[in-house]
């Protein structure tokens, strides 16, 4: 009996020997049920074993597992041999991100654009040490000495808080490779979720991060980030909401210097 | 084990490598069309100041094949540029008021008003024309 098989191309490079990454042909046993992660893991126990790829979850909620699928930035855990077969499936590293070996790229990039949105709840008091010629009106804590959250409240961010930080969005998006400063889709829809927190007084602090020229306006509205994201976070609709805003800010500053002023 | 990143380059012609990016250079360029074709009305209103015949010399200029294609390949273009802006523009608008007002209905009333303007833009002209 001739068992089913089916072909992959794997993006290859391993920096101790190679000047230049070049595809590797693999062909395995086809499993229907399985994932492109479930055909990596065969190839490394079988053919293999120096092949590197990142995983974890198996199961979409980590984000460590992206990877260009056929040209289309996917989670490897929930792309399906079957949804290919007879095809043959064309794995690369996340495009846009510096390539370590294989299929591992490097991500201190994207994590420090994270962490440049300022990623966390700014309360009154931090807002007020940030800029101390500015009001604050404190959140009213409740009796146990934290926030109540209406669920609307929670409702205008939980989109954008929904994010796994797989950074497909980063290897789908154009801009990203003209501009490597370009903060990016994750971390400016991250920004966003915060600024949209009842809890939150932080907006004035990212406004700098958020509208530079390598905030959202680096964005063209190509809107292939949100297209990929496996969450739905839409983090082209967070940006361009933020480009809404700062144009209208913009405007206003002319009209009422003072008020405008952000 | 030392360190020694690959960076990949963009390629130039980035923006073949992907339908989705097919899409977004067309969407883009449907400007384009709306520019010239603008440029070309602005000529024949100068070319009405210059008198009768200049008039007449734009209008037969008009007629030709060429430039009626050129007009229906504008026409296709707004509608796509049409189509893929009342799309995107729920999605801008403050999250606040997009929680309150569902995206269709923001569409709807977009296209609503654009099908009014048309129709009063087309309606004016045929009054004018007869
Ligand atoms: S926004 Fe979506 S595509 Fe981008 S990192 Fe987060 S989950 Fe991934
Ligand atoms: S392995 Fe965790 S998202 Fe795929």
């Amino acid at each position: 009996m001739t068992e089913q098989t089916i072909k992959l191309e794997i993006l290859r490079y391993n920096p101790e020997a190679d000047n230049e990454p070049s595809f590797g042909t693999f062909e395995i046993p086809y499993n229907e049920a399985w994932s492109l992660l479930d055909a990596l893991e065969y190839i490394k126990d079988e053919l293999d074993s120096s092949l590197t790829y990142r995983w974890s979850c198996r199961m979409a909620v980590c984000g460590s597992c992206g990877m260009v699928v056929n040209g289309r930035p996917q989670l490897g855990c929930e792309t399906f041999l079957r949804d290919h077969y007879p095809n043959t499936i064309k794995v690369e590293p996340l495009a846009n991100f510096p390539i370590e070996k294989d299929l591992i790229v490097d991500a201190t990039g994207f994590i420090e654009k994270l962490e440049s949105v300022k990623p966390y709840i700014i309360d009154a008091v931090d807002a007020m040490k940030a800029n101390p010629a500015k009001k604050v009106k404190e959140t009213p804590k409740n009796e146990i000495g934290t926030y109540n959250q209406k669920p609307a409240e929670l409702g205008l961010f939980k989109q954008f808080s929904m994010c796994i930080n797989c950074m497909l969005c980063y290897s789908a998006c154009p801009q990203m490779g003209l501009n490597p400063m370009f903060t990016g889709p994750a971390a400016l829809a991250l920004g966003h979720r915060y600024n949209l927190d009842s809890r939150d007084h932080g907006s004035d602090e990212r406004t700098e991060v958020i509208q530079d020229k390598n905030g959202v306006w680096s964005c063209t509205f190509v809107g292939y980030c949100s297209e990929v994201c496996p969450k739905n976070v839409d983090p082209a609709a967070a940006i361009n909401q933020n480009k809404a805003q700062g144009a209208q800010d913009w405007a206003l500053s002319f009209l009422m210097p003072r008020k405008g002023e952000k | 084990m030392s360190r020694r990143p690959y960076v990949r380059p963009m390629p130039a012609n980035w923006f073949m490598s992907k339908p989705a990016y097919r899409f977004y250079m067309v969407r883009e360029a449907s400007c384009v069309f709306n520019l010239v074709y603008g440029l070309n009305l602005f000529a024949g209103l100068w070319q009405l100041t210059n008198g009768a015949e200049a008039w007449a010399g734009w209008l037969a200029l008009q007629a030709h094949p060429l430039m009626i294609v050129f007009a229906l390949a504008t026409l296709a273009m707004t509608l796509l540029h049409t189509v893929t802006f009342v799309e995107m523009a729920p999605r801008v608008m403050p999250q606040q008021i997009r929680k309150m007002i569902p995206d269709n209905t923001v569409k709807a009333a977009m296209f609503g008003g654009i099908a009014v303007v048309t129709a009063a833009i087309i309606g004016f002209t045929a009054m004018g024309a007869m």
